[in-house]
């Protein structure tokens, strides 16, 4: 008896702090509007909208509670089991085309503060949010007066020099590759696998693969490849460390983030007040301040700091070459795109 | 004094983990085992009282449930958080994407799954001797020196293994870069800068420092207990040191080379973090293709799939490990000691 009147707040206070974790953790079935989870990447990206759209929330009595990685297997799990933790998901558009409906809500647009803001790669389950481009980045201090001046030379193999890319065929590996071997950038789409990992092949003993920026950065920085299909956030980090990083602006691959509100999220409320708040001027000039992003609201100005206006896609720059990913293709095609990449660089 | 205190407590304790992580038993390691079972012998002891005094079957009864009590929680947290993903994993496999054993043909005709597992077998096999060959002069030194040298020996294996796996593992990648220590340490001895990080050689060298107490530990278990004295014999019965070391010590510590190189073989197979963050995806192990499923393909079925098949291959190497041994084992008693 005398044990039992122990035991029971000693549950009790175990069930609280159990509660209070998990609370911390996302907010079950809070359905409370006065927070909204976020799941996204974490870095420079978060960063920058911390200080920026987290504030503008904050001001309006909504408190962000941020989970990072955006791991898209997490998603699924708890979307599966319809109770989902989290509200707003850092997604890409291929994703939010392929899984509306499944994964994320569809978007009333009515409800987005669209004023400035261009629109134009949205889809049904997506809201972009910012812009970047995939670019062939090298090491100016190797290369001095004979530097690669497009994907055929990347992927040629006589030429010298050990290449960086990411192990994600999302990251523009299989389209980079068909534009090394001459393919004209409108037939890009579909992708033609056979050629593309026929061009790849060529240069497989110089590649190194990476699956973080980070690794990215250091590689591009300590040498260990001379030139990267890389993310142009990275590069300005790169530099940073000592040698000349330059980027060739011929065919760069330009791509977008879009955000999703996950499917049955218990904020949703909340979730159109953050992505609402990502989309204004204060949190796009926050991100195109610290990184080589167009904003997507056309109001702000990209940056000049001179750190990262030379790593940003410009028109001066690129000249019309600039190539879009196509997201319905990734979007129907990805998985089986991924099992081939997989494959083939287990071989 | 402390050698007492470490041989009966830590390393024992620890030799008695191992042994029953892969399936040896202590006996072969020249240890007696700690009784870990006082149950049975207070039940019977309970029974016979039982019949004089009905009042201590009361007493037994509340013993048992508190047992039972005591016993519940593990229990719960056991069946909750392993026994039950473990079933879920397993259900999908048959299940996720669709019901049958389409996951499994797959692994059966999937080039990729074959390539991956060889590859894991040999990763495993390299990394397994490499560490016995270096934790084998270790262990020895450690059953032979002085208590206090002892003392740092053993400091030196097992503080790293209470440091975190990936503190240890971002620390690899330091010491592997291109101009690193390591690389370093090879150009010192005429071979050149070498490149490490994002090789074979890396990892190995990497997931052996790892793998070492998992080795070391049971050796130096198994060689703290062989009787000096007979190499003192066979020398003076005229034996050459390498003939005393081939013919008397090599086969009486060969139960403890057998334990840590089954430890090792077994974690090596499983590995993830080391040769995800030092590898490269081109000699990326089976942890990481089940880790591109889950991650990249949210394949659960397959991946589920993929872990029964990487726990079979394990069983398929221990079942051979274990009568590789046993031979061995008796071979080596049989020429030891006559029986």
């Amino acid at each position: 008896m005398m044990r039992n009147r122990k035991a029971l707040p000693l549950a009790a206070a175990g069930a609280v702090v159990a509660m209070t974790l998990t609370a911390c953790g996302g907010g079950i079935g809070s359905g409370d509007s006065s927070q909204v989870v976020f799941a996204t990447t974490g870095g420079t990206t978060t960063e920058a909208l911390q200080a920026s759209a987290y504030e503008t929330l904050a001001e309006s009595g909504i408190e962000v509670l941020e989970e990072t990685p955006n791991d898209r297997a997490k998603l699924i799990a708890m979307t599966e089991s319809e109770n989902p933790m989290w509200d707003v998901f850092h997604s890409a558009p291929y994703d939010t085309i392929e899984q509306c409906g499944v994964l994320y809500e569809e978007i009333d647009f009515d409800r987005i503060e669209s004023d400035g803001v261009n629109l134009d790669s949205a889809n049904k389950c997506g809201v972009p949010f910012l812009q970047s481009n995939f670019v062939l980045a090298y090491n100016a201090d190797t290369y001095g007066d004979n530097p690669p001046t497009g994907w055929e030379d990347y992927y040629d193999p006589e030429f010298p020099g050990e290449r960086g890319i990411m192990n994600y065929p999302k990251d523009m590996g299989l389209e980079t590759a068909l534009l090394g071997a001459g393919v004209e950038p409108d037939d890009l789409y579909p992708i033609d696998y056979d050629k593309a990992f026929e061009t790849l092949d060529g240069i497989r003993g110089n590649l190194h693969f990476f699956s973080t920026g980070a690794e990215q950065q250091t590689a591009l920085a300590n040498g260990t490849v001379d030139m990267m299909l890389a993310w142009p956030t990275r590069l300005a980090g790169a530099q940073e460390k000592g040698p000349d990083i330059e980027v060739v602006w011929n065919q760069p691959i330009a791509y977008s983030d879009a955000l999703g509100i996950v499917k049955g999220a218990p904020n949703q409320d909340a979730a159109y007040e953050l992505i609402n708040a990502i989309l204004d001027e204060t949190s796009q000039a926050a991100l195109a301040e610290v990184m080589p992003i167009t904003p997507v609201n056309e109001n702000v100005p990209t940056s000049d700091a001179p750190e990262i206006e030379e790593f940003l896609n410009t028109e001066e720059k690129s000249e019309g070459t600039t190539i879009t990913r196509n997201d319905e293709w990734w979007g129907e095609n990805r998985d089986e795109a991924t099992e081939r990449w997989t494959a083939w660089v287990n071989r | 004094m402390f050698d007492h205190i470490l041989r009966s407590n830590a390393a024992r304790h620890f030799e008695i983990e191992l042994a029953s992580h892969c399936g040896f038993s202590s006996n072969n390691l020249g240890v007696t085992p700690v009784s870990t079972s006082t149950a049975t012998g207070d039940d019977k002891k309970a029974n016979r009282r039982a019949t004089e005094d009905s009042s201590s079957v009361k007493r037994d009864r509340r013993a048992r449930r508190m047992r039972l009590l005591i016993l519940a929680p593990p229990l719960a947290f056991v069946l909750l958080l392993f026994v039950y993903p473990a079933l879920e994993l397993l259900w999908r496999s048959f299940t996720d994407p669709e019901s049958g054993f389409g996951n499994y043909v797959r692994i059966a005709t999937d080039p990729v799954v074959s390539t991956v597992i060889v590859r894991t077998v040999i990763m495993a096999a390299i990394v397994t001797v490499t560490s016995v060959v270096i934790a084998y002069p270790y262990a020895h030194l450690m059953s032979i020196a002085t208590d206090r040298w002892r003392m740092v020996l053993t400091a030196v294996v097992l503080i790293p293994l209470w440091t975190s796996l990936m503190a240890r593992t971002f620390a690899w990648i330091v010491l592997l870069q291109n101009d690193g220590p390591v690389s370093g340490l090879f150009e010192l001895f005429g071979f050149g800068p070498v490149t490490l990080l994002g090789t074979t050689p890396g990892v190995v060298i990497a997931m052996a420092q790892v793998m070492l107490p998992f080795v070391v530990m049971p050796m130096y278990t198994n060689m703290k207990a062989i009787d000096l004295r007979l190499l003192d014999a066979s020398r003076s019965l005229g034996a050459k040191p390498f003939t005393v070391f081939r013919k008397i010590y090599l086969p009486l510590s060969f139960p403890g080379i057998a334990s840590g190189a089954t430890l090792v073989l077994v974690l090596s197979l499983g590995f993830y973090v080391t040769p995800a963050l030092i590898g490269t995806p081109q000699n990326s192990m089976f942890g990481q293709y089940i880790a591109v499923q889950i991650n990249e393909l949210v394949a659960f079925g397959y991946a589920g799939a993929l872990a029964v098949a990487l726990i079979a291959v394990t069983l398929i190497l221990l079942g051979g490990v274990r009568i590789a041994t046993k031979t061995k084992m008796s071979d080596s008693q049989s020429s030891i000691g006559g029986r």
